[in-house]
């Protein structure tokens, strides 16, 4: 009767070791359904046209990194994955993706001069290229022509300054009903103040937090002031924790801080006119930020020339533009971004988020990151809030951010 | 006649013992041992551990944050078996009268003890609601403005405190109870002859003889309340601003957020530590209280 | 007279107390009787007019919430057996049979439950990954088959055997596993009912190890299932629906523990001397 037992607790162990084979190529993906409702239609086509690679689509809607790695943890990696530049890092200095760069470049058709480069550089990882492209993503300023033209105020310029800017957002605020810029606390959207005014969060070789530099903290005064001395800003007691698309889509806010991912929203909801323009020049020019998100290949994928076929598929001028199309992205591809894919549609200067790439770039990801950022979202809005000085706030904040980049650096 | 079976028992204990011990060994054992290896590596579930040495307790030593969570773990450790052991130990004296009823008042204190944790969380999460919740339409009765139990910094520790308290109370009430049923009534009956009080009974006689089970409660509410996770998982996830971050739940996220599974581990060893110490405590002061037992009587 | 007051305290305490006990528990019911119009109702209303039985309709058919039941089921009986096996034939080792080494193993096999959950959490978790049983029943059951609390009641028991039995059963030529299987564990019913409930509860309820081991709906067990329905209402929460949920996973832990009251308390005394 043991015997028995014993007998069947083996059979169960090995039934659970049975290695999982499958023939078709998992491809993982995040996105909203509008997304994936793009996606479909071109997987489709794929498989018409490729019948010997079937695709079996693994929708993840959130927290899409971390359910990528227990995967890779359980040997069960996607064969594609799509990833974006400040989570890959994690992975790929581990060694679970594979360098493409063979790939990409005996294959006939597809180059690497076919992306823009500064998409292919935050997609590399110690020279290597782990992804192909399909989109960048960065900020610039989106403006109320109506507003504007109500109060008289010209229209943000190419070289337009901080001070210009907070000029034009004085004259467009009205106690608080209407307020002139955005604020958000997430560190997104305050670091293109940092950025051009010549500081960050942490130094180059993130060796260090320089959150209490002098410099950076000056830099930080003058975004806090938009709320705390000018008040052109919403405050938390004002409108609570409504994000600033909404408020600039109701019509109460002239000028917001926002990506591109915004566009096909207001395409629908917007009706008074509206357009964009670069980031205002700080102390030592307008930089934002250029991340990027593409198709990686796993490295245990058992058929990457199957995979290279979906990914070439994918990264093609026609699918891009297809994503392109609805406004949601800006193409990796300069032959998708001066197409009519990308420009027709408001915002009428597109360009805008083209002639922005040369002087923008990747956000700073130590492996901490995620504690890293929780720091800031968490620790900031006493200062952001008026509760707290910000130098006092700065202390704690940047306490831990330093021991969080020491122990980067040991591991 | 029965000698001979005697030198075979190895045999049948080996295979009798078997199924168990590989068992705890495999899922108990290896994985203990496993896991202070662990705390000496650096690990983010891909690719494999790298040993890094001393380096993770180094990183805790000055990471700011690791002493912030120690503290609010003590914290709560602190008041949660303050209130556990007072209320409890009430009860339980209470419950020493002769009472009618036993098996129906055992069914309501035990139901907390019985269902799970997620179920408590949910329904005190709806207690603690701030516009629907029991406790602010109390309040709102007697005229005080409504409390952000879970949202405040300030509230949001006792209010977990609270719900672990009502979880385990049966359970430290009934060690009380046969605490308290084994005090000789003799010497209650004397000190009552002698004209004292019941509150001079309690200090004086009671209180001296069931000392062991105080310590006895006390601590293993202690350990209990220092592996705390998922009241703090379910009703604040270590908010608000981490105020209710305590040592199993920073753990949890060490390892499944932040996927710094050495770090976890090194986490998981000073936890260890700290409980060892108590339980060395506690045996050292239930011989120690023991002892005056024995001498008072 | 003195004697008469003291217990009408103390009967007005404990009656206050089993109130706070249970009153969570009757809003528990109370709200899984409501709409969700009734229970946004603002004051809030505490009892439901009219009583719907919709959110315990809706709980059961529209969410996986029967199939997180089954789970839970399916694992806690299972987990029960290998306990009641394992637990019993190492106990009755350690108590009636002699061999080098028993006191000091089953010293080593008491320490073990002395060891928090938090230490083997991540190496198991790294096993049951590599073994590639993430996400399936095996994960579930196997580290739970067997345990040093089942093995220490089952010792405490056998080790008051009456020593006649024994010596009768050997004299007919018994060898020690049929002591154990026909005349030993016969007897020991108290105990195995204590450990029975015991651990069904303890698996029914457990939260953190399902919580790691699982991702997807079709293997979640009660607790993780429960705690995931709720993380998909956050935004807006259904609490009448929330607490039908919740009731269907605290009424069988709740039934079981009237049932064999006797044998959990037992289990939780036994649970507090080894210490």
């Amino acid at each position: 009767m043991l015997r028995k037992g014993f007998v069947a607790l083996c059979a169960l162990l090995l039934a659970g070791c049975a290695p999982r084979t499958s023939d078709a190529l998992s491809f993982s993906t995040w996105g909203s359904i509008d997304e994936i409702d793009t996606l479909k239609p071109l997987l489709a086509e794929f498989q018409r046209a490729n019948p010997d690679v079937p695709v079996k689509l693994v929708h993840i809607p959130d927290e899409y990194p971390h359910k990528v790695r227990l995967m890779a943890a359980s040997h069960t990696m996607p064969d594609v994955l799509f990833m974006e530049n400040q989570t890959l890092p994690g992975f790929a200095r581990r060694g679970v993706l594979r360098d493409l760069r063979p790939m990409l470049a005996h294959d006939p058709d597809l180059k690497a001069s076919d992306f823009y480069g500064p998409c292919l550089q935050a997609l590399s990882y110690r020279g290597a290229l782990y992804a192909i492209p399909r989109d960048l993503s960065n900020l610039v300023i989106f403006y109320n022509k109506r507003l504007f033209d109500e109060a008289h105020v010209p229209y943000p310029t190419a070289a337009w300054t901080y001070e210009d800017m907070v000029a034009r957002a004085q004259r467009l605020t009205k106690g608080d009903t209407q307020w002139g810029i955005g604020f958000a606390p997430f560190p997104i959207y305050w670091l293109p103040y940092l950025w051009s005014d010549g500081v960050d969060v942490m130094d180059p070789g993130l060796n260090r937090c320089t959150l209490q530099d002098p410099a950076t903290v000056a830099s930080l005064h003058r975004y806090l002031d938009l709320r705390a001395r000018y008040h052109i800003a919403p405050t938390e007691a004002q409108v609570g924790n409504v994000r600033m698309a909404q408020l600039f889509a109701q019509g109460k806010l002239a000028m917001m801080v926002g990506g591109r991912w915004v566009v096909p929203g207001f395409r629908k909801k917007i009706q008074f006119p509206w357009d964009v323009a670069p980031f205002p020049r700080g102390k030592t020019g307008s930089v934002v930020d250029a991340d990027a998100s593409g198709w990686a290949i796993s490295a245990n994928c058992r058929q990457p020339e199957k995979a290279w076929r979906l990914i070439k598929f994918l990264a093609s001028k026609k699918s891009i533009s297809a994503f392109t199309q609805s406004g949601l992205i800006v193409p990796s591809r300069p032959d998708v971004a001066n197409s009519p894919a990308f420009f027709s549609g408001p915002p009428a200067s597109s360009r805008v988020f083209l002639d922005v790439i040369p002087a923008s770039r990747p956000t700073l990801t130590p492996p901490s990151y995620d504690e890293i950022e929780y720091e800031l979202i968490d620790g900031l809005p006493a200062a952001w809030n008026g509760d707290q000085n910000l130098e006092d706030t700065l202390k704690p904040i940047s306490r831990r951010i330093d021991a969080l980049l020491q122990e980067d650096k040991r591991s | 006649m029965i000698a001979p079976l005697r030198d075979q028992e190895g045999r049948w204990a080996f295979w009798l013992l078997l199924p168990a011990l590989f068992g705890i060994g495999f899922f108990t054992v290896i994985p203990t041992l496993g896991s202070f290896l662990l705390s000496f590596t650096s690990w983010d579930l891909l690719g494999a551990p790298q040993w890094v040495g001393g380096a993770n307790y180094q990183d805790l030593a000055q990471d700011p944050l690791f002493w912030r969570v120690l503290a609010q773990t003590g914290s709560f450790v602190l008041m949660y078996v303050a209130l556990d052991a007072a209320i409890a130990l009430a009860l339980a004296l209470a419950l020493n009268q002769k009472i009618r009823a036993v098996g129906l008042l055992r069914t309501a204190y035990f139901m907390p003890v019985v269902c799970s944790m997620v179920a408590g969380a949910i329904l005190w999460s709806w207690i603690y609601d701030p516009r629907y919740g029991l406790l602010n339409a109390v309040l709102a009765a007697w005229h005080v403005a409504p409390v952000r139990w879970l949202t405040d910094s300030h509230w949001a520790m006792p209010a977990l405190v609270l719900v672990s308290v009502w979880k385990n109370l049966g359970y430290d009430m009934l060690l009380f109870l046969a605490g308290l049923q084994a005090v000789p009534s003799q010497q209650i009956e004397a000190a009552s002859l002698d004209g004292a009080n019941a509150w001079q009974r309690f200090r004086h006689v009671t209180l001296p003889l069931i000392a062991p089970t105080l310590v006895m409660v006390g601590i293993m509410a202690t350990i209990r309340a220092f592996q705390t996770f998922d009241t703090v998982f379910l009703m604040t996830e270590g908010g608000p601003h981490r105020s209710t971050t305590i040592i199993g739940y920073w753990l949890f996220q060490n390892a499944f957020t932040y996927f710094k599974l050495g770090k976890a581990a090194a986490l998981a060893y000073v936890l260890f530590a700290i409980l060892v110490a108590l339980s060395a405590l506690q045996w050292v002061l239930r011989r120690r209280v023991g002892h005056h037992e024995e001498v008072a009587a | 007279m003195k004697a008469a007051l003291s217990s009408r305290i103390a009967t007005l305490v404990l009656v206050l107390g089993a109130i706070a006990m249970a009153a969570p528990f009757a809003l528990m019911l109370g709200t899984s009787l409501m709409t969700y119009a009734q229970t946004m109702a603002y004051p809030p209303e505490w009892w439901p007019h009219p009583v719907t039985f919709g959110n315990y309709a809706k709980a059961l058919r529209d969410t996986p919430l029967l199939r997180y039941f089954g789970n839970s089921l399916l694992v806690a009986s299972v987990t029960v057996l290998g306990q009641l096996l394992t637990g019993s034939m190492a106990g009755f080792a350690f108590a009636r049979l002699r061999f080098r080494g028993r006191n000091a193993l089953f010293f080593a096999v008491l320490a073990t439950m002395m060891v928090p959950i938090y230490i083997n959490l991540v190496p198991l978790y790294a096993l049951i990954s590599v073994l590639g049983w993430v996400d399936t029943y095996q994960a579930l059951i196997i580290p739970g088959l067997s345990g040093a609390f089942g093995i220490f009641l089952f010792r405490q028991w056998f080790l008051n055997l009456p020593v006649e039995l024994e010596d009768a059963a050997r004299m007919d030529g018994c060898n020690p596993w049929q002591l154990y299987w026909r005349i030993a564990l016969p007897t020991a019913w108290p105990a195995i009912g204590t450990l029975a409930i015991f651990e069904f509860l303890a698996s029914w309820n457990t939260f953190l190890w399902p919580l790691v081991v699982t991702n997807s709906d079709t293997i979640r067990t009660l607790p993780v299932g429960l705690a995931a329905f709720r993380a998909s209402m956050k935004d807006v929460t259904d609490w009448g629906l929330l607490m039908a949920a919740t009731a269907v996973s605290v009424v069988p832990a709740i039934l079981v523990f009237v049932v064999g009251q006797r044998f959990f308390i037992r289990g939780l005394m036994e649970g507090a001397v080894k210490d």
